[in-house]
This record gives C-alpha cells, structure tokens and sequence, in this order.
C-alpha cells in the first residue's frame, strides 16, 4: 500500500504541458492522437529529406519553422529549436502569469542527443566543399551550440532563470525532470520548464541507422518536442491546478551490459524512495524504443506491474522513437491518458500512480514515480 | 540511490574539492599546471588535430602527449570518442589526486557524474562529414556515428569506471558547461542525495568550431590578450578539468587533502541575444552566486574571469564587475591566455585555477598582456603570478545563448579574509 499520505503534495508538481509532435501542434492535438490510437508512420519525402535510411518516420506535419514561429528572429533556426521554441509558446498558454512576470526565476532544463545533427553537419560541409574553409552560413552559427534550443527559448518567452541543456540519450527528459526538481529544492528558481526535443533529419536518420543494433530496426524514429511545467507544491499560480506530482527520479547507470537488472533496481529504489509498492502502480509506461532493451524493459515492467498497468499508453508505436525527447512524450501521455481515464479506473483514494522507465542502449537507465491526483483536471 | 527533494537531515553539507585531474596545452595533471600558471606559460601551437593548413588563423591550444589507452582499461577503446576520452582520463587522474581508488567509490551509497561540454561529439561528426565527401551520409563509418552522443562523455565515464549507483549525466551548456556541472555536483553533495561528485567539462577542437568562430571573425591571429587594448580575439583550445568533491565531513574523516570549498553558485539567462552578453544580466548571475556563497562582493579576493579576449566579451564582463564590486573590482586572471578557449572545460579548467590560487597561495597571471584597455579597467595580474592570500575566488562563465555561471570557491579553513592581510603591496611577484 502507499504509505505517503494522499492529500497535498509536499514534491514538486507538473501543472501544465504541451507538445508538439507527429500529432500535431499543441497539447489538445497530442491528446486526440492518444485516445483514438492514431498512428502517424510516412514515408519521408526524400525531395524534403534526401535520401534517409527509414522506410517510414513519425514527422511532425507540416511543421516549418518560419511558418510556424513567424519571421522575427527564426532565420536559420534549425528545426531541433524551432520545435521547442514552439512547445514552450504553446505551454505558456496555460500559464499567462510568466510570461507576465519578469521571468527572472523560471528556469529552462531540456533534453538533447546533440543538438541540431544535421546543422553541425552542414556546416563541416561547407567549410571542407567552400573555397576557404570559413565560408559557412553565419545565420547557422547560433546554431552551432547545443545549448541553442533552451537559450532561444529563453529569448523568445523572455525566461531568465537558470537556462540548462543536458544530454542523457533517451534518458534525458527524466534527468531534466531530476534537475528541474534539484532547482526547485535549492530554491534556484520558483518554476522550471522541463521538457526534450528532438528534429527528423538526413543526418539522425544515417546516424541512428548506423548506431542501431539490427534488432532494432523495427522502431521508426520520430521528432517532437514536449515541454512540462514543474512548480513547487506552495508556489502554483492561480490558473493552474496540480496534473501530477514527483514523487520520485533514480537514475542508474548500466556498467555490465545487463540493462534490465539495472532497471530493476531502478524500479525498486523509486518505489521505496516513494514508500510505495509495484501494486499501487496504475500505470507503466516503458521507453519506447525498439530492440533488445526495450523486450526485456516490458517484460520487466509486466512481471512487476501487471500486464494491465503496462498495456496502457503504447506511444512508442504512434510517435516513434523520438530519442533524447521519448520520456517526455511518455509523460504527456500518461498524464493524457489520465485525464481521460473512467473515473471508476482508480486507486482507492482517487488518486493513481504513474511510473515512466527509460533505457538507453549506451548505457543510461533511469525511472520516475508520479502520482497523479483525483482532483487534478 | 534515490533522491526525493528532502535533504539529509535538512541541513545543507558543506562540499570540497579534494582531487582535480587536467589536460591542457600547458600541460596534463594537476601539478604540471600548477607549475604552468604559476610561470605564467602559453601554449600556443598550430592546430594540427585536423587539417588547418587553408584557415587563415591557426593558432591553438592542443593537448600533447595524450595517449586514449593509458586511461580507458574497461571499455573498448574504439567505442569511446575523443572527449569521453579526456574525461576518462582527467576523472582518473582527479580520482588518483584525491586518493580515491574505484573500488573505494563503489562503496560508497550514491554518486553523481556530469561532465560539462559545447561540442560532445562532434569531432566525431566532423570526421562522418569528412569521410563521405563528396557522397552522401548513408556511407558514414558506423564507429564514429555511434561516437556522436553528448551524453557519452558521462556515461561512458561511469561505465569505464564500473560505477553503476551514479547519476550520470552530460550538461551541453556550451562555453559554460564546466560550470553547470561542478555547480549540479555542489547540489547534489550539499542535499546529501550523493556522497561524491566527479564533476567538470571536456572538449576536442574540431573544424566545425573553428569554422565557426573564423567566419564570427572571433579569431585571433597570434595568442590571446583578454583585457589588452591590443586584443584581437580568441584562440580555441581542448582540454579536460575535472573535480572531485566531496562533503566536507567525510573528506576530514578520511584524511583528505583539500583544495578548496565549493562555496556556492549562480545561473542565469540573459534572454537578449544569441552570441552577445548582457551586462545587467551577468552582474544578476554574479551576485545570485554571491549570495548563494553567503558572502558580499568585499569578500572576493580574486576572479577567474571568462576573460575571451573577444572585444564584446571582455568589456561586457569588465563592466559587470564594476557594477557588482562597486567600481572596486577584486584582481583577475584570464587563463584563456595561457590555455585558450577550451569550450565546455573551460570554466571547469577555471576552476581548477582557483583552487589552486587559494590551496597555494598565487594568483596565475593574465598571460600576453601589455596595455590594459581601459575599458575594462581591470588589475588582470599582467605577465607574471603574484604569491598573494586568497582566501575566497569567483570563477566567471558566459556562454552563448546568455547562458551564464558563476561559481564561488573559498578557501576550506575559514571563508573570509581579514581585511589586514587584504593588502596588495604585501603580496611578492613569484
């Protein structure tokens, strides 16, 4: 039984998110996609992309960046920023008050492989085909940092607090999660904008196709970005209610090629660290790769969970792998899903907890508990 | 293994640095460099990591006699790219600087790893780029595709190190990095979610970089001259500075040697521009990390500064300074000129100085220097290191994006000086 009582959060907690995704822009488009099953697989168009590796990906439709963010200030921006620029434009929809304040102590932590492959790539190009090897496209040199999706979502939404960018492989969106709540607990910001993305491209495509296992070529890759807003229990601005709350993040770190052990023992300190046990788990959402990880991550997650808890959401085979961003999808799904759960699919209290696993096949493994509350919307 | 928000005991541990491991063109150690800062050296070479030879500007900073093998045991050498490479090996040295073995951290309850950098793997991407020119990527070697990921600099560390119970994780904070991660390991340590830190910043020069701040005309053309009228830009560098830290209790309990303590630090956005920094909004980071250290401005002995020898940068950064300190900035040192603009090691490299400024008592010079710019009015400890007592140091990190870090370093047997031994006449060219 959960030990922690239920009632007020004491954790930090997830009172708004957004995506944009293979669904489409904005959250409302992420959740219909979610409930009606809605898979998103197309062929890429090699006159847009060149010649890929995938026979099917999970694109975001009709997304170009200057289209969609407008013209001031997005010349050259590559489509890994564009992305979140505009999941974090959509976010703030539901939180009018920071764009309102000075934004002086909203933090930014995101996800990323590498950023923008594709833009280093182009310009390693230029500078070995043009005449003098510096002559590269400077409107692509603010591009050429990782760090460049978060500090232009900074510039863009007017967010002045501690600006991160962190790259964990799949793991990443929950170690975003875990640094965005160290910020919290260090009082280093009063809200953080926690989320991931991640741009289809030629070169993630031969990227990933060369780094993959053949096992794992099944799992069409996706793009997307999806953003959270985390607050601390006490400081949550009056338009907003409580989606879910952290209860807790463990990470781990696969040092003997046996990622489901480690996995394991993720899964069993997050529950302990929540006083929870693997019955109170409503759901499972296991990372949405392909491959050998991922088999035994399921298996894994059935024998602890249940077949019930996991059988849920199974974003992975409707967005597709989208990598450093998939466990931030996994999240907006589960917190989809629950809003639109039936009302007699729930705990004895009401409430109903949440686990998100992630494996990354270089390595990185870890979980995340949420609980997610009866009177949340 | 688990962190829930609730510190231990609900009291914050104090955090030390007990180990520092280093690769830069001065040289690759903790006590090659100190020897190296302390005799001001420069270690500007061409760059011969890639093919520079049509690049109008090719002065570096190169990390030499670095063989990959003599620190990675475990993993397969060809799995690990360049940087993870100098991470590998600076956290070994680190470690061994401690007196910390493997087997004694796999004992310990819970770590946290993050390794700062700009370009991650990168150099790996560039030689993809390369080697199917003039084709197309589907012919990419595969071993360097799979080298790609940022992350692999902190993951790969903790598998070389069989470290499984740690948090690992790459901070891509650019110019920046070195800082976000020594900062991320102060909170980790400071709450008590982890008993060590293996914290800091690594990066390989690559062409894409240099393509990139040749065509910013960033570049300069001899060494680099942060603060000097003369100044004409940066000159790129690689390397690796990584820290161990610990608390403060454990470290005394085991006899540890201790540099310094990590004090407190800041972060900000300036939210303005893509490449400029915002003066207001760095003094705001400055002093963020002031408070977080508990301190005034007055307490700050010296400052190891961003210090670029860009024009924009180091007045910005001067101007800053004179906001925060009141017209009254403390002495600086720039080890850009002596190391180069090492990208996401670089404040970690930064703060390896100010450790050893407060453990040895100097301050590293500001190296290539001959006329200050007086608009940046700043004592930058031209040419030559100064024996002088400094008891608390500021190192400063801008990065791209107006990512900014400031960390606070002070010395482990009391934070303040006394304002008589605050004395500049007392203190001897070394």
């Amino acid at each position: 039984m959960l030990s922690t009582e239920a009632g007020a959060p004491r954790r930090p907690v997830i009172t708004a998110w957004s995506a944009v995704s293979p669904f489409g822009l904005g959250r409302e488009s992420f959740e219909l996609g979610v409930s009606t099953g809605r898979t998103t697989a197309q062929r890429p168009d090699t006159g847009v992309w060149g010649v890929v590796a995938d026979p099917v990906a999970h694109l975001v439709p009709d997304f170009e960046v200057r289209q969609v963010l407008g013209r001031a200030g997005t010349r050259g921006l590559d489509r890994a920023t564009g992305l979140v620029v505009t999941a974090v434009r959509e976010l703030l929809r539901h939180a009018p008050d920071i764009v309102d304040d000075s934004g002086l102590t909203t933090a930014v932590v995101l996800g990323t492989t590498a950023g923008s492959a594709q833009g280093y790539a182009d310009v390693t190009r230029a500078s070995l085909e043009g005449r003098r090897p510096q002559d590269v496209p400077p409107v692509a040199l603010p591009n050429m940092a990782m760090n460049r999706a978060a500090s232009a979502s900074a510039i863009f939404h007017g967010l002045r607090g501690p600006n991160s960018t962190l790259a964990a492989g799949r793991v990443s969106g929950l170690l975003a999660l875990e640094q965005g709540r160290r910020m919290l607990a260090q009082h280093r910001a009063d809200r953080v904008v926690v989320g991931a993305t991640e741009e289809y491209s030629q070169a993630r495509s031969w990227l990933e196709h060369h780094r993959r296992r053949a096992c794992d070529e099944a799992a069409a890759l996706g793009e997307g970005s999806a953003v959270l807003l985390l607050e601390r229990p006490d400081g949550i601005g009056a338009e907003r209610t409580v989606l879910a709350e952290v209860l807790a993040v463990t990470s781990c770190v696969d040092a003997d090629g046996d990622p489901v052990a480690v996995l394991r023992s993720c899964l069993s300190a997050v529950l302990d660290a929540a006083g929870a046990s693997s019955a109170d788990v409503w759901a499972a959402m296991p990372s949405s790769c392909g491959g050998t990880p991922e088999t035994g991550e399921v298996r894994l997650l059935e024998d602890m969970f249940g077949t019930e808890a996991v059988s849920r959401p199974a974003i992975g085979s409707l967005i597709g792998d989208t990598s450093a961003a998939a466990s931030v999808f996994q999240i907006a799904a589960l917190l989809s899903t629950a809003q639109h759960a039936a009302v007699g699919d729930r705990g004895p209290d009401g409430d109903r907890l949440a686990l998100v696993s992630a494996v990354d096949p270089d390595g990185a493994v870890a979980c995340a508990l949420l609980r997610l509350p009866s009177s949340g919307r | 293994m688990t962190s829930t928000g609730v510190s231990t005991n609900g009291r914050r541990r104090r955090v030390v640095v007990t180990g520092m491991g280093v690769l830069s063109s001065i040289g690759n150690g903790v006590g090659p460099f100190t020897d190296a800062l302390r005799a001001g050296r420069v270690g500007t070479t061409d760059i011969t990591r890639f093919d520079t030879r049509e690049f109008p500007r090719r002065r570096g900073h190169q990390v030499a006699d670095f063989e990959p093998g003599d620190w990675i045991h475990n993993l397969p050498l060809d799995e690990v790219g360049p940087a993870a490479a100098f991470a590998i090996a600076a956290t070994r040295m680190a470690m061994s600087d401690a007196g910390l073995s493997t087997s004694e951290l796999h004992k310990r309850r819970r770590g946290f790893i993050a390794v700062g950098t700009t370009d991650g793997g990168v150099p790996d991407l560039d030689g993809v780029v390369e080697a199917v020119l003039p084709g197309g990527l589907e012919d990419m070697p595969a071993v360097l595709a799979r080298r790609v990921p940022a992350s692999q600099l902190s993951v790969h560390l903790a598998r070389e190190l069989g470290l499984r119970n740690v948090e690992a994780v790459s901070i891509a904070t650019a110019c920046a990095a070195g800082n976000y991660a020594i900062g991320a390991g102060l909170d980790a340590v400071r709450s008590g979610e982890a008993d060590y830190a293996l914290v800091g910043g690594a990066d390989v020069l690559c062409r894409k970089t240099l393509a990139g701040f040749t065509r910013l005309g960033l570049v300069a053309e001899e060494e680099c001259r942060p603060f000097d009228a003369g100044r004409d830009g940066l000159l790129l560098g690689e390397g690796a500075g990584m820290l161990v830290l610990e608390d403060a209790d454990s470290a005394r309990a085991r006899g540890a040697r201790v540099y310094a303590e990590v004090m407190g630090y800041g972060l900000n956005c300036d939210a303005h521009h893509p490449v400029a920094p915002e003066r207001g909004s760095v003094g705001r980071c400055m002093r963020l990390a002031l408070d977080d250290a508990g301190i005034t401005p007055e307490d700050v002995d010296l400052v190891s500064v961003h210090g670029t020898g860009t024009e924009t940068n180091d007045i910005t950064e001067a101007q800053a300074m004179h906001d925060v300190f009141d017209a009254k900035p403390p002495r600086v040192t720039a080890v850009k000129s002596m190391i180069g603009h090492t990208m996401g090691a670089a404040s970690a490299l930064g703060a390896v100085a100010a450790a050893l400024a407060i453990h040895h008592g100097f301050v590293p010079p500001t190296a290539n220097h001959r006329l200050t710019d007086p608009e940046c009015a700043l004592d930058c400890t031209p040419n030559r290191s100064v024996a002088a007592n400094v008891r608390i140091a500021q190192n400063t990190a801008l990065a791209f994006g107006g990512n900014n870090a400031v960390l606070v370093l002070g010395s482990p047997d009391g934070r303040r000086t006394p304002p008589a031994v605050r004395n500049p006449r007392e203190e001897q060219l070394c």
